[in-house]
């Protein structure tokens, strides 16, 4: 079996520690499982976790927030307050947590105590939008995060979430122009030129399908075995073939069959995979297409 | 009203239990037999995050492939909405079975009513849908065996089984993951036996 399912509850104090720290620097969303490893290796070995003990406390109990674990939430957020009572850092993840009971009212009062006290913190004003996104209200939020970007302009995660929040309202247009501003700071990003080329080719249209093929041929360039970009290259390879002037069309099918071969050794190694054989079909179904385009 | 088989209901709660924080999508396969309403006997989990026509096309060419070796065809999708207060219909991707329709007629939809999911659920829960006359309409649905198909979910995830799950996404990321989750269909049925 391929799915490579971990028994968090069974790793080492140090596997434990340095899978939390990962997952802290990644910013990875596991929180199921961040609170598993806490429950049952991490809360034995507090006081071997030294600093690190409070970074720690921090992730769990936003997971366990985030998993409904108020129980396991409370005990780490007793801990924090403890260390650090005046701290707004544990303030905001007691309004988190009154965010997850749907205590709306109370987290927001709680959110604009401390953006009083420090205005220049962006973080309080976030979790506001996260509130109007939670109760539903996503033109509401859609302005909100508007208004705080033209402050906060180059807040990369803020503009991901605005173009987020646009594809949810089927707003292709504006989804690829708020994620343009995140192109801007990380212009060597495949999955991020992978993700706006997926918006232009969703937006459809002449130009929009030009910007999409160059944008997945950047990505390719930088992430060559990236199957989500080699099949989109593909698609749009195929699509822009279709009225193509004959020099553009043969430069097209030759950048669509490159992208076919690099999928084909892909799926070749795929061995694991109990139905490889029909994604190796797959592709060729997608060079007779191309062929024909 | 549209029969649904143990291993396809499975499928659907696993995918939305799996990402709780997101919307998630996929596609039904099941048997016509000539007007009537199709037995959905299983499902192809597909997204779940944004709503991109690149990955499902990709996955539409491959089902292509699949459904034909299998006899199956492609009798709608099915969403979860991104949160549990959220009882809208999925309009955007449901535009996608709309085009199968000139090839797949009267598609299904089924939507996870997240009101009704729990570990010990006593009824199914999922909304149908029937797509005639170029518009949506409420069908009944129902578990082909419901006490065996709902005592197979609460163990699948109890046991966690939504780890093992595979959508398109998780493929494209690893092109080892199983999209047609092989095993995971043959650990389901070991529960309904």
């Amino acid at each position: 079996m391929v799915v490579e399912t971990i028994d968090w509850t069974d790793l080492s104090f140090q596997e434990a520690r340095q899978t939390l720290k990962k997952w802290r620097d990644d910013h990875a969303r596991r929180s199921e499982e961040i609170v598993e490893i806490w429950e049952h290796v991490l809360s034995r070995y507090t006081s071997s976790l030294h600093d690190e003990l409070w970074a720690v406390l921090e992730q769990v109990t936003i997971a366990a927030i985030d998993s409904a674990r108020h129980d396991v939430a409370l005990q780490c957020l007793q801990k924090l307050m403890t260390q650090f009572p005046s701290s707004s850092r544990v303030a905001k993840l007691q309004a988190m947590r009154l965010e997850a009971l749907k205590n709306y009212d109370d987290a927001e009062a709680l959110y604009n105590k401390l953006i009083k006290a420090d205005e220049t913190n962006p973080g309080f004003r976030k979790r506001k939008v996260a509130i109007l996104i939670a109760k539903g209200e996503k033109l509401e939020a859609i302005r909100e995060l508007n208004e705080y970007l033209e402050i906060f302009i180059n807040d990369t995660e803020a503009w991901i979430e605005l173009s987020e929040l646009y594809l949810k309202e089927a707003d292709y247009a504006r989804a690829a122009f708020a994620f343009e501003d995140v192109l801007l700071s990380t212009p060597h990003s495949s999955l991020n030129l992978r993700r706006i080329a997926e918006i232009r080719y969703a937006q459809g249209g002449q130009d929009n399908l030009e910007l999409a093929k160059a944008y997945y041929d950047k990505a390719i360039q930088l992430n060559p075995d990236d199957t989500r970009s080699l099949f989109g290259v593909v698609l749009v390879c195929n699509q822009l073939a279709n009225k193509a002037s004959p020099a553009k069309k043969k430069e097209l099918i030759q950048t669509g069959t490159r992208a076919l071969d690099k999928l084909a050794s892909i799926y070749k190694k795929a061995g694991d995979n109990p139905k490889q054989d029909i994604h190796q079909r797959t592709v060729n179904a997608l060079r007779t297409q191309l062929s024909q385009s | 009203m549209a029969e649904i088989s143990a291993v396809a209901y499975s499928k659907i709660v696993l995918h939305a239990v799996k990402y709780p924080h997101s919307a998630v999508r996929g596609f039904l396969l099941g048997k016509r037999h000539g007007q009537e309403p199709p037995i959905i006997v299983d499902v192809i989990p597909a997204l779940h995050g944004s709503l991109l026509s690149a990955p499902l096309e990709a996955l539409l060419i491959t089902l292509d492939t699949y459904v034909s070796d299998h006899k199956l065809q492609i009798v709608g999708i099915y969403f979860a909405n991104e949160s549990n207060d959220d009882k809208s219909f999925d309009e955007s991707f449901a535009k996608v079975a709309e085009k199968l329709h000139t090839i797949y007629p009267q598609p299904v939809a089924l939507q996870v009513d997240a009101s009704k999911l729990s570990l010990n659920s006593n009824s199914q829960c999922l909304k149908a849908f029937s797509y005639e006359n170029k518009a949506w309409k409420s069908i009944s649905s129902f578990l082909t065996n419901e006490d065996v198909g709902l005592a197979a979910v609460s163990a699948a995830i109890e046991s966690k089984l939504y780890r093992e799950l595979t959508d398109f996404e998780g493929h494209l990321d690893d092109p080892n993951a199983d999209v047609f989750n092989t095993d995971l269909t043959t650990k389901i049925r070991q529960l309904i036996e």
